[in-house]
């Protein structure tokens, strides 16, 4: 098992996969490592490569899948199919709850209308239902059990279950009633840790990337532009004496989830809106909440257990659990009115906090390490450990092999040389990322001075502590 | 026995032909081989096609007839869309019933009230493009079992034999999506949704019952009228669509409203295994090691008197377990080593992966 690297440049999520499948399968280069292509197709099937399992004679399943997310298009193209329809809206608890009900679909003046057998027509308060905040390309990456040629990508065997996953609701009215809220599905692939870039494809055309590989793992680095992202799918190394089944993990840049918030009308009568909050997804790069980042700072969007992180690990029991160190969620601030009712809330972005209810945590970042500095002079590089502080289950399962968090903050980014090895340093996202911005984003009437610069203080420390080394050579 | 996939398959009358191939080529007999046959209507245009065959050990005696446009059974709903073909069993086989009706056979299920002859059936669209899936097994007792796919959902239609606990008279095994009632869609167009709310798991207990059970059963035999069938649904008379023949079969496999209904039947049952709704992926599925568990169907029937709802287990369907379709494909081979290791089973969802029923469906052994 011996690491092996190379990096390039891409036009594209598709040249990407193309190059890493022509350099995995290489004989010649991987040896006894090499990696088996089962197949190469776009979404929803995606592409998939048989790796070596954690013992031999095992076998691990790699998936890599490309997506075109356009916001207003892809998920309303895939929402309105009937059978997605019957599937998660007319027979579903999240939407209708009529199992087995009969219904027809029509558009009609603008109006998608759905209209179940002796029941009052439903029509959707969006004609083009959405779960996107903005378009963009993405490369959902995934670790599975088993293969399977005629399963979707997703589908596949020891894949990652997101039914539990509860998106900003979307609105439905039955016959002349008042709106009601229902959870809109996940589109296939969406929830699994991913690397994004904008709709229009690389900034400057092309991205740089590295790849490090072993037998059981594969880490993708890209540079698009100075905006940096990391991810790592495969076996990660449990501290067992080999009873951990499938010790797989799929880091990525983003789970793509974020915190957002809307003002919710239900019935022509009522006066005020209801601030809704939950999430929604959006891919793109720029996009600075921390759950977009390096895997040592990585956050959910909303603090309920059993919501994906950009850190997926698969626990003996074969359920994956997201792995975070923070929450970032928005809050609901009214208008400020003199008398009278309130008309519009604002959604102000928080700062990151330490989720309650989510108990899995990555070492050394799971407490505050903003004082952690170099010993004269030298770096001192800390493995990167999953940690279970449940009531329950409680420990440090293992670790992810080549990546380590350094103890200061770092001074160059790229290919750098620690103790004569060579490392890729990488920011979280872009050098002097912040990852909020003090203050109620323009509605600051009712902090103090003092309160906000400490709190700039704070994310600017954080701020520059928040790298990743991940190794280049044995 | 290896399953036979065939693809591209126009009607009714194509898939009638393969599955008359694939039965002789696995021991059945073939008594009449897509003979061309009078509506039950009276009138002298031919509007279907009849395949009878008859099992290797002789014990199984089954009629498929085509409906091409016309009922093929006497009381059906949605006969404007009457497409498809229906399925009845019985214990011998004439070729010319007394009453000239294809499915006036020997000892054909019968509803109680009516006397109506009951079978099963799945429409199939006459202008549609389906694949086949035909699996058989002959041990430890005969079955054929049917499988059409078309859009992405699927229909079964089975005959055979019980694998029986004790000696007891009877045993012959039918069962199908639909029963002979329901099994025209509402659907103009054949939409595949609507096909799929119309239809129930094979081997289950519902409220349209669709399995039936050939069995003497204690003194069911001597009523007036003679109770020879048992169907796995509620003991009600007043609507044919319930296909009551006279007795209760239960079955392990119940639709969500059964536990509730007060004529279901207390028995070991997969009620908690089974999907909850349509995006849960049930219990029966062990998302670590990726496997589904096969759970033997067993069938009770109703003992006398009916008043004291005792129901005596008689059998297994041989074969034909019970199992999740979470990690699993339609259509494809896995070895599911359980109850017994290295055998290789064909997997079916009852209508599609994440439909009506959720991730339930069968597997059928090879």
């Amino acid at each position: 098992m011996a690491i092996k690297i190379t990096k390039g440049t891409a036009t594209s999520f598709d040249d990407l996969i193309t190059q890493i499948i022509a350099w995995v399968t290489d004989k010649t280069v991987q040896g006894d490592d090499t990696w088996t292509v089962l197949r190469n197709e776009p979404w929803p099937r995606g592409s998939i490569l048989r790796a070596a399992g954690r013992k031999s004679g095992e076998y691990q399943y790699i998936g890599l899948l490309p997506n075109s997310i356009e916001k207003g298009k892809t998920y309303a193209d895939w929402f309105l199919q009937k059978k997605n329809l019957a599937t998660h809206f007319v027979w579903s608890v999240a939407g209708l709850n009529l199992p087995g009900r009969d219904f027809s679909v029509v558009e009609d003046s603008g109006n998608i209308l759905i209209s179940p057998a002796s029941v009052a027509p439903v029509r959707l308060s969006d004609f083009r239902p959405d779960i996107f905040e903005a378009s963009a390309q993405v490369l959902h990456l995934g670790v599975f059990k088993q293969y399977s040629a005629d399963l979707d990508w997703q589908e596949q065997g020891g894949g990652m279950d997101f039914s539990g996953v509860k998106l900003l609701p979307l609105q439905y009215v039955q016959g002349n009633g008042s709106k009601v809220d229902y959870a809109p599905p996940l589109l296939p692939g969406c929830g699994y840790p991913t690397l994004s870039m904008d709709f229009t494809g690389p900034t400057i055309g092309v991205f740089k990337y590295w790849l490090i590989k072993d037998a059981q793992r594969l880490i993708i680095v890209m540079n698009n532009a100075e905006i940096w992202d990391s991810a790592f799918i495969g076996q990660f190394e449990p501290y067992d004496g080999g009873e951990y089944a499938f010790p797989a993990a799929v880091v990525g840049g983003t789970s793509g989830l974020v915190s957002v918030g809307r003002n919710y009308w239900y019935s022509p009568n009522q006066r005020s809106p209801v601030p809704v909050i939950g999430m929604r997804l959006d891919y793109r790069p720029q996009q600075w909440s921390l759950t977009h980042g390096i895997v040592p700072f990585a956050a959910v969007a909303i603090d309920a257990g059993g919501t994906p992180t950009q850190a997926m690990v698969c626990h003996p029991d074969g359920t994956w659990q997201g792995y975070a160190n923070y929450v970032q969620i928005v809050t609901a601030v009214a208008d400020h009115v003199c008398n009278g009712y309130v008309t519009n809330y604002h959604f102000v972005r928080q700062e990151p906090a330490r989720p309650q209810n989510i108990k899995f945590r990555i070492r050394p970042t799971e407490n505050n390490i903003e004082d952690f500095a170099h010993g004269y002079g030298k770096l001192k590089i800390e493995p990167i450990e999953f940690l279970q502080i449940d009531s329950e289950r409680r420990g440090i399962i293992g670790k992810i092999p080549y990546m380590f968090f350094p103890s200061r903050p770092m001074k160059e980014y790229g290919e750098i040389t620690i103790s004569g090895k060579k490392h890729l340093s990488i920011p979280n996202g872009w050098e002097d990322r912040k990852f909020h911005i003090p203050g109620h984003a323009g509605v600051v009437y009712d902090c103090d001075v003092d309160t906000l610069l400490a709190q700039e203080r704070r994310i600017e420390k954080i701020s520059k502590m928040m790298n990743l080394l991940i190794r280049l050579e044995e | 026995m290896a399953y036979q996939k065939y693809t591209g398959l126009l009607d009714a009358i194509a898939i009638l032909t393969k599955v008359s191939e694939f039965a002789a080529a696995n021991g059945w007999t073939i008594l009449q081989n897509c003979v061309s046959d009078l509506p039950i209507d009276g009138s002298n245009n031919l509007d279907g096609v009849l395949l009878s065959l008859k099992s290797a050990d002789g014990t199984v005696f089954g009629q498929f007839r085509t409906a091409g446009g016309k009922k093929i059974f006497p009381s059906q709903r949605n006969d404007g869309n009457a497409y498809g073909i229906g399925l009845v069993a019985s214990t011998a086989h004439t070729d010319k019933p007394a009453s000239g009706y294809w499915y006036d056979q020997p000892n054909a299920p019968k509803h109680v009230g009516t006397q109506e002859v009951l079978g099963v059936g799945i429409p199939v669209n006459p202008a549609g493009s389906h694949t086949l899936y035909c699996n058989t097994i002959t041990d430890p007792a005969p079955l054929l079992i049917v499988s059409v796919e078309t859009d992405g959902v699927f229909q079964h239609l089975a005959l055979g034999a019980l694998q029986k606990i004790g000696d007891w008279d009877g045993g012959l095994i039918l069962s199908g999506s639909r029963n002979s009632y329901n099994m025209f869609t509402a659907s103009k167009t054949f939409d595949a949704t609507t096909i799929e709310t119309e239809s129930v798991p094979l081997f289950s207990m519902t409220t349209n019952a669709s399995t039936f059970l050939r069995a003497d059963i204690d003194a069911a035999p001597l009523r007036n009228p003679s109770v020879l069938w048992a169907s796995a649904g509620p003991n009600d008379a007043s609507n044919i669509s319930y296909a009551y023949t006279g007795k209760q079969l239960a079955l392990p496999v119940k639709t969500s409203e059964v536990p509730a209904a007060k004529w279901n039947a207390f028995i070991p049952d997969y009620n908690k295994l089974q999907s909850q709704n349509t995006t849960d992926s049930g219990r029966n599925v062990n998302t670590l090691n990726c496997i589904t568990v096969n759970m033997n169907l067993v069938a009770y029937v109703l003992r006398d008197p009916d008043g004291l709802r005792n129901f005596s287990p008689v059998g297994y369907v041989p074969g034909v377990y019970f199992i999740s379709m979470r990690n699993v494909a339609p259509g494809q081979m896995y070895e599911i080593s359980y109850p017994k290791s290295g055998l290789l089973h064909q997997v079916f969802p009852y209508t599609r992966r994440r439909g009506i029923y959720g991730m339930d469906g069968f597997s059928v052994q090879q």
